[in-house]
């Protein structure tokens, strides 16, 4: 039913082009689709600020992921029993 | 034996922090990345008398974790076999949105990037993203790997690439418009 000779995109099929883009270039078909259907659909105009915004909110996240230190005594110990039941097998 | 027994307990003490910490920002889950740092010192005990000295034991251990974490993730990926359905994407069966209302999180005017609770929540909501998503999302934006070499690393084509990004950003955006708070 949705071939894709078809001009009308659905939202999910607009959202994935939205995506696409982001990572390879699109194809003239495939821009003019998108370009006509964001004409014409505000929740995937609004889609494409919220992608980009969910982009730069990963990386503010994961940037302070990258400062966070974690104590590993404890698992260094486990490690050490485990690695010794195996060496006495 | 006795030697490489040695020898491992000093990489113990040595590299486990660094282990971890690469294992933690690829899986986000704690104990997942700590059971995968052990496995990884216990292959290295095994297979001690390959290591010849031509790398740093660094490198080579991390090069023993990362084998791990990509068999685990395909493990995974196998294991993961229900197909996709739009409604928890937020679409209807003819991939409509299924609410055309934007929400109020969006509309804001200080910038959701400065405000703290925004990142607390994006994170938690990342955090819930199946296991094989965030980990393609962990290393595209922790590790700022590139597209190429993540489809290389997880052995998927660019297009499964996008549309698997396309999936986890909707997800996302579902979550933290039903569980962030305006303040």
């Amino acid at each position: 039913m949705t071939s894709d000779r078809k001009i009308q995109l659905s939202c999910q099929k607009a959202t994935a082009l939205i995506e696409k883009k982001r990572e390879v270039n699109l194809s003239f078909l495939e821009r003019v689709k998108l370009l006509i259907h964001v004409k014409m659909c505000n929740v995937c105009k609004a889609y494409i600020k919220q992608s980009d915004m969910l982009d730069k909110g990963m990386q503010v996240s994961s940037n302070l992921k990258n400062t966070k230190s974690i104590n590993t005594a404890e698992l260094q110990k486990k490690i050490i029993q485990k690695l010794n039941s195996e060496n006495n097998l | 034996l006795e030697q490489a027994a040695i020898q491992i307990n000093q990489w113990v003490a040595d590299y486990t922090d660094v282990l971890l910490s690469r294992a933690l920002y690829r899986t986000n889950q704690l104990d997942l990345a700590e059971d995968l740092v052990q496995e990884t010192f216990i292959t290295a005990f095994k297979k001690h008398h390959q290591f010849k000295g031509n790398s740093s034991p660094k490198t080579w251990l991390t090069r023993i974790l990362n084998n791990k974490i990509i068999d685990h993730y395909r493990s995974a990926a196998r294991k993961k076999t229900e197909p996709f359905s739009k409604v928890a994407l937020g679409f209807d069966e003819n991939g409509s949105w299924l609410d055309r209302n934007m929400n109020a999180l969006w509309e804001q005017k200080e910038s959701l990037l400065d405000q703290p609770s925004f990142i607390t929540a994006l994170s938690h909501c990342m955090n819930n993203l199946p296991s094989q998503w965030k980990m393609v999302i962990t290393a595209k934006f922790l590790e700022k790997k590139k597209s190429k070499e993540i489809c290389q690393e997880y052995n998927i084509t660019t297009s499964n690439y996008w549309q698997l990004v396309h999936r986890a950003k909707l997800q996302l955006k579902n979550c933290l418009e039903n569980n962030y708070e305006i303040e």
